[in-house]
């Protein structure tokens, strides 16, 4: 072998050793799932997730009707499609899959019921949840009629907070 | 020599068979290393956290990963909420905490937090500043509401320990180490008269500090939201390090930590305050059960979500004998409901229901199994049709089934087993 050659084999073998520092804390790295496996071979991947510990509804002073809403600006989803992909949309571990989903938006509704000690509905109310994809930002509205069930839902979400998801699923 | 020679040679050739294989090995890591580097990158997708919550000084806590949250979550010494009710529906509320210790110890028990509160309409912060140095360091801005704690949970107003003036000095921890933090900031500004002209200083006070910090959270380039900004609190505060084994400050000059060190965490939204659980400090104008509205008893036991299946979650069989389509609930759909508790299920069947009538489904009954061992609250038969709807056998069978819906134009024809609970039947 020539003297070259030889250089270039040492060469090879000096970066392989900063490759092999590299390669390790790769391998060794902590990473976070993006994803989940189900049975029915479908690849579920998070595009969209919004927790919190507390929600307030309010109440416009000029709106005649007894609607009660929160609503928050959040980052812009740039990959949401509602026309080519399948999405599900999970609420507290709720899965609400009669969603209406359109190119660019989701609208939902859970209804809950809250039950006394005596097994007796205190109150029913009717969660709506409205999820609009912009370019610039992603609005999330979540409202209700009637003030008690607003309040209803408020003592809920204060006591569960509140962990909205909408995944991804793909054919595996 | 020959044989020098040769046994050289053959050491070269033993070498160079090490050194290619050697070689090949470093290629295989390089190429390894270049494969997980540049080829297999894990991709985030558009994941949205806001709890986990930028320019280069104002940061959306979504932002920032972990690590960075971690940070900036050491960092702050101010916090902020900021509710400026341009939506009218509530009311305007100005909060600003104050973290810190009472120890240079930096211990948990020695933890505290003091905030300042300024209710919209209730007050007005005019006096920013106060002219007398000695007048200055001992003056506590009106118009505000005081509240601390010591346990960063429960909060109280009115009579509190702390006093926000010029002469407290606060300790926080800086990488885990102990400075000394105090408000004594001024400026100067000239006055003339006839030929004289004359130096007037200005000594920063805490309302002069609350009311700049709203102004910069007001006039944000990011707008309404939950973010962290690093600023510039030299023009206030003077920060010394504490030296723990000399039991003394030093005389370092550290004021470049608290020029880009210290962060404030800030809330600002547009809504209104509506209850005083939206408050920093659980309080409104030291009122715990502050509410704009009336309040509702909200104290339950459970919640169930309440779910109704329709025709269109159920699959159809033929009968050549009955005529007609027996439904079957989608295995799809009871794999959904056996994962999620305390849900409440009504089935609805609609005999006259458009999905039917445009699949040419002449639905006449429940097929054998159709529900078995699915959890089910009521089920609802209605019809505006003279018709007989068959409930076959095993179709009903553990599912706990209460109540029973249908309507007068139904004959119901239940056959044995079909249902082994006690339900209530009601005839619409």
């Amino acid at each position: 072998m020539k003297l070259i050659q030889y250089i270039i084999c040492y060469l090879i073998i000096i970066s392989s050793v900063f490759c092999g520092i590299g390669l390790y804390n790769e391998l060794t790295s902590e990473s976070y799932i993006n994803g989940s496996l189900n049975i029915e071979n479908t690849f579920i991947t998070e595009d969209f997730i919004y927790s919190n510990t507390q929600v307030t509804f309010y109440h416009d002073i000029y709106d005649e009707t007894e609607l009660y809403y929160f609503t928050i600006d959040l980052l812009p989803i740039e990959d949401f499609n509602g026309l080519k992909n399948n999405y599900e949309i999970i609420i507290n571990n709720y899965i609400l899959y009669h969603a209406e989903i359109t190119a660019g938006a989701i609208s939902a509704s859970l209804s809950i019921d809250f039950y006394d000690t005596t097994g007796i509905i205190e109150c029913s109310s009717e969660l709506i949840i409205n999820v609009s994809f912009l370019s610039s930002k992603t609005i999330l509205i979540l409202s209700t009629y009637g003030q008690q069930s607003s309040q209803f839902l408020q003592q809920y979400f204060t006591d569960n907070g509140i962990n909205l998801s909408i995944n991804n699923i793909k054919e595996a | 020599m020959t044989k020098n020679k040769n046994k050289n040679k053959n050491n070269f050739q033993i070498y160079d068979f090490i050194l290619i294989l050697v070689v090949c090995c470093a290629l295989m890591i390089d190429a390894f290393y270049i494969y997980y580097k540049y080829i297999n990158q894990d991709i985030t997708i558009g994941t949205n956290y806001i709890s986990s919550q930028t320019g280069v000084d104002i940061i959306a806590s979504e932002d920032l990963d972990e690590e960075e949250v971690d940070e900036y979550e050491e960092r702050w010494f101010l916090e902020a909420s900021y509710y400026n009710n341009s939506l009218s529906n509530g009311i305007e509320i100005q909060e600003l905490n104050l973290n810190y210790f009472t120890d240079y110890s930096l211990t948990a028990n020695t933890y505290r937090s003091t905030g300042m509160q300024y209710v919209g309409g209730d007050a007005s912060l005019t006096d920013k500043t106060v002219s007398n140095e000695d007048e200055a360091d001992s003056y506590v801005a009106t118009g505000l509401y005081y509240y601390d704690t010591t346990d960063g949970i429960s909060y109280a107003g009115r009579n509190i320990n702390t006093i926000l003036n010029r002469d407290a000095v606060f300790i926080i921890s800086i990488d885990n180490e102990p400075y000394a933090i105090q408000l004594d900031g001024n400026y100067t500004t000239t006055k003339k008269l006839l030929f004289i002209t004359q130096t007037v200083y200005h000594y920063y006070s805490y309302a002069s500090l609350f009311v700049d910090i709203f102004n910069a959270i007001e006039s944000n380039s990011s707008g309404y939201g939950d973010y962290y900004i690093t600023v510039d609190l030299s023009e206030y505060f003077t920060i010394k390090k504490y030296d723990v084994d000399s039991g003394k400050f030093l005389d370092d000059d550290v004021s470049d930590v608290i020029k880009n060190y210290c962060v404030i965490k800030f809330h600002y939204e547009a809504n209104g305050l509506v209850d005083s659980s939206q408050s920093i400090f659980g309080i409104v104008a030291c009122n715990s059960s502050y509410d704009l509205e009336f309040n509702y008893d909200t104290d339950y036991w459970q919640a169930r979500a309440i779910y109704t299946l329709t025709a269109e979650d159920f699959i159809y069989r033929y009968s050549e004998l009955y005529n007609g389509y027996f439904a079957t609930l989608s295995t799809e759909i009871q794999i959904i409901f056996n994962q999620m508790e305390r849900v409440k299920i009504i089935v609805l069947l609609n005999l006259n229901n458009d999905y039917l009538i445009n699949n040419n489904i002449n639905l006449i009954g429940l097929d054998y199994y159709a529900l078995k061992g699915f959890s089910l609250d009521t089920l609802q038969i209605i019809s505006t049709n003279e018709t007989n709807f068959y409930i076959l056998e095993n179709s009903l069978i553990d599912t706990t089934l209460k109540h029973l819906i249908y309507s007068n134009t139904i004959s119901l024809c239940i056959s044995e087993n079909a249902i082994d609970d006690d339900y209530d039947e009601v005839i619409l």
